[in-house]
């Protein structure tokens, strides 16, 4: 049971949406967006969130619905994990990675948007977009804004307040590249991962991201450069690109830094074996 | 009472049309079991973890408790109070797919859901959509018979 009361609105466009939340600004309130609501519900009832208001995002047409268009796919927002199991087929990654986060019956309820901005360290549904350099459509006080999302999202970064995500857009040609993806949990399938690495290979060059390793997903250039330096062993690759992480390895009650280091190297030695198989 | 932390909800339970005058923060889980009596919809871990809370929104199962009540606005909710002797049930008792039961209803609406939308639905689809609900005296073989049991029955009469 939630033991505090909020407000609930559902608006049927952004405008409506960020002109909800300034105006419960002004008032004093604070106000938080809400899609799948699994993450809000979880945390309010733990007291570790308490909103005045919250703007439930699934009314709105333009964060809904997926579009494939000539040479980008666009994804909304509030779209869930299933309608991207199910119908996504142009992203076989984000397909991918969808099925493997949580459960089905969450799924059926998680949207993209509350993945990508959980505040949990994992957010693996970001991976794909980084990997394939996709554009995130965000909306706030001055207006609809296309960012890079790799930039957007840089080193754990989430959205200001009051800015929301409408939508992400993916070219097609980098969206169907070949993958390799790999998630290790402790123990039951369903989990957080310890370690999930995916890869992908466009134009003879890799690039990695990783969840679950440090305290936000992420892609690095440094490590990309490190991965494709083929002067060095496959094992001297995952090394180097280990001593290159972002920030100290988490070391939690899922797996020490230890283990994490071991179960990394072993998954970037099988990408790297993997993608020298398959050119 | 402030009326701003209540909202006036329009949705049907097992086909009955309802309009409750429900709290913004009370889930669907407490909303079907507290208001409407629904005592099937099982409390579990209250966290999208185990299914036991599952019902279907529109034959697209849920956990109710990770969805507040204003959000079953407009749609149709099946809880197994919904479902009466259907093949499925019959199947859980003809092979054993229950002991103590709590996991019970979650799982026949699953499986339910599941048949509806993938009759021919393989071992692999099976256990994904399975995999959102938590069984602990089972061992899950039994659920897994019974679906597979019905599929047989509804292939044998196509
Ligand atoms: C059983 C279970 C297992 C899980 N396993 C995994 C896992 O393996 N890997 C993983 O990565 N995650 C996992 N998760 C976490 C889950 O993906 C996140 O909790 C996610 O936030 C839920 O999405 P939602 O749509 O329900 O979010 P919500 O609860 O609606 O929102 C989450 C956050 O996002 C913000 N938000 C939502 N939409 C917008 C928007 N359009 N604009 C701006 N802000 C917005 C909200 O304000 C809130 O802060 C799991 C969750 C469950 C329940
Ligand atoms: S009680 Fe809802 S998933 Fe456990
Ligand atoms: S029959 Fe007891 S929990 Fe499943």
């Amino acid at each position: 049971m939630i033991s505090f009361d909020f407000l609930y609105f559902r608006p049927k466009s952004v405008h409506e949406a960020l002109q909800i939340y300034q105006d419960l600004s002004h008032e004093g309130l604070q106000a938080v967006f809400y899609n799948g609501g699994t993450e809000i519900i979880s945390r309010a009832r733990a007291g570790e969130v308490q909103p005045d208001a919250v703007i439930d995002m699934k009314g709105i047409a333009d964060c809904q619905g997926y579009r494939d268009e000539a040479e980008w796919i666009t994804i909304g927002a509030a779209v869930t994990l299933s309608n991207i199991t199910d119908e996504i087929n142009c992203f076989p990654l984000m397909q991918r990675i969808a099925k493997e986060i949580a459960t089905r019956n969450a799924r059926n309820k998680i949207s993209i948007a509350g993945n990508v901005l959980s505040s949990l360290n994992y957010r693996e549904a970001l991976l794909p977009f980084l990997l394939t350099d996709s554009v995130a459509v965000v909306a706030g006080p001055a207006g609809i804004k296309e960012e890079n999302t790799a930039a957007l999202f840089a080193n754990g970064s989430r959205l200001e307040p009051g800015k929301l995500l409408v939508q992400f857009k993916t070219e097609k040609e980098r969206a169907g590249a070949n993958y390799f993806f790999k998630k290790k949990t402790k123990q039951s399938a369903v989990n957080y991962p310890i370690a999930t690495l995916c890869a992908m290979k466009r134009e003879g060059k890799i690039t990695a991201g990783f969840s679950g390793i440090c305290t936000f997903p992420f892609k690095d250039a440094k490590i990309d450069r490190i991965l494709n330096d083929h002067a060095l062993t496959i094992s001297a690759r995952a090394e180097e690109a280990i001593a290159h992480l972002p920030e100290k390895m988490v070391n939690d009650f899922h797996a020490s830094a230890g283990y994490r280091h071991f179960v990394l190297e072993q998954l970037l030695i099988e990408m790297l074996e993997h993608f020298e198989e398959v050119s | 009472m402030d009326k701003g932390y209540f909202n006036l909800v329009d949705f049907r339970a097992n086909g009955v049309p309802y309009q409750l005058f429900v709290r913004n923060a009370d889930t669907l889980l407490h909303i079907l079991r507290e208001e409407l009596g629904l005592m099937s919809v099982k409390p579990g871990c209250e966290n999208g973890d185990c299914g036991s809370c599952t019902v279907l929104m529109d034959n697209v199962p849920v956990n109710a408790c990770h969805m507040l009540a204003v959000e079953a606005d407009s749609h149709h909710i099946t809880t197994i109070e919904g479902l009466e002797d259907t093949k499925l049930q019959e199947a859980f008792i003809a092979n054993h797919a229950l002991q103590c039961g709590y996991c019970t209803p979650g799982f026949i609406l699953n499986a339910h859901a599941l048949l509806s939308h993938h009759p021919d639905a393989d071992e692999q689809k099976i256990n994904e959509w399975l995999e959102s609900n938590i069984c602990r005296c089972t061992g899950y073989q039994e659920i897994k018979e019974a679906i597979q049991t019905v599929q047989k029955e509804l292939e044998g009469n196509g």
